[in-house]
């Protein structure tokens, strides 16, 4: 692949990843029945 | 149905940070291959250890979700003993994440060396990088933290991914530069 191409699919993964982090953790905080914040939300997106 | 949304998404997690991982080592082992190198193997081990290490937990509460019903399940008590057990919370700070804090800092830095992206962005990187790299080790073990006690350090890293996911989407990366600034030649490999 080009460079070009492996930064398009990264710039995307990266978005991508960050997006379901935060459904992720959305979900799992309805199932232990706690809140979270949006620096929780920050934390889980970007390394979960 | 929450938990098999998140066993797709775990999934998807993992494979994400595979593709991240696979990517930014394309882009940036022209700068260092062995450093690239070393970022590839943290950023798998990240998605190994904080995404797809998950999904038996959620398999287990799947499970458990039958209870009562079959053979093969274990009673009410018992099943709510074990949910509360996989709904644990964990350590304080996921073991993946360690490792996502230095495969992100030495791609933050091998953009910086070629300057492949702004400069600006590549900082923004290694320094929201680095200050996980220091922090999340010391909690992990227990140290208080100070003010960086909690989620709130991972504020910087977020804002990094999405402006440089976006710069990466629009702009692209730049041909890496020598340190005498030249930029360096493509390789048959760069391509």
């Amino acid at each position: 692949m080009t460079r070009t191409t492996n930064a398009r699919i990264a710039g995307f993964t990266y978005l991508f990843y960050a997006a379901i982090g935060m459904c992720l953790e959305l979900l799992m905080h309805q199932a232990r029945g706690v809140g979270g914040d949006a620096a929780t939300l920050a934390h889980t997106s970007v390394s979960m | 149905m929450n938990v098999r949304l998140s066993i797709l998404i775990a999934l998807l997690e993992g494979l994400s940070s595979l593709v991240l991982a696979v990517t930014l080592y394309g882009i940036t082992r022209v700068e260092d291959h062995e450093l690239a190198m070393l970022g590839l193997v943290c950023r798998v081990a990240e998605g190994v250890l904080g995404s797809v290490n998950n999904i038996p937990s959620y398999l287990g509460l799947l499970w458990l979700a039958k209870a009562g019903v079959g053979t093969d399940i274990p009673d009410m008590p018992t099943a709510n003993a074990l949910q509360a057990f996989l709904l644990m919370p964990g350590a304080s700070v996921p073991l993946g994440a360690f490792f996502f804090a230095v495969g992100s800092l030495i791609f933050s830095w091998l953009l910086l060396r070629g300057r492949m992206v702004p400069v600006s962005i590549a900082w923004l990187g290694v320094l929201a990088s680095g200050l996980l790299v220091v922090v999340l080790p010391l909690q992990l073990a227990g140290f208080t933290t100070g003010p960086l006690t909690g989620y709130y350090q991972w504020l910087p890293a977020l804002v990094f991914q999405v402006v440089l996911a976006l710069w990466l989407l629009i702009k692209g990366v730049a041909t890496p530069v020598t340190h005498t600034g030249d930029v360096r030649r493509s390789t048959p490999r760069d391509v």
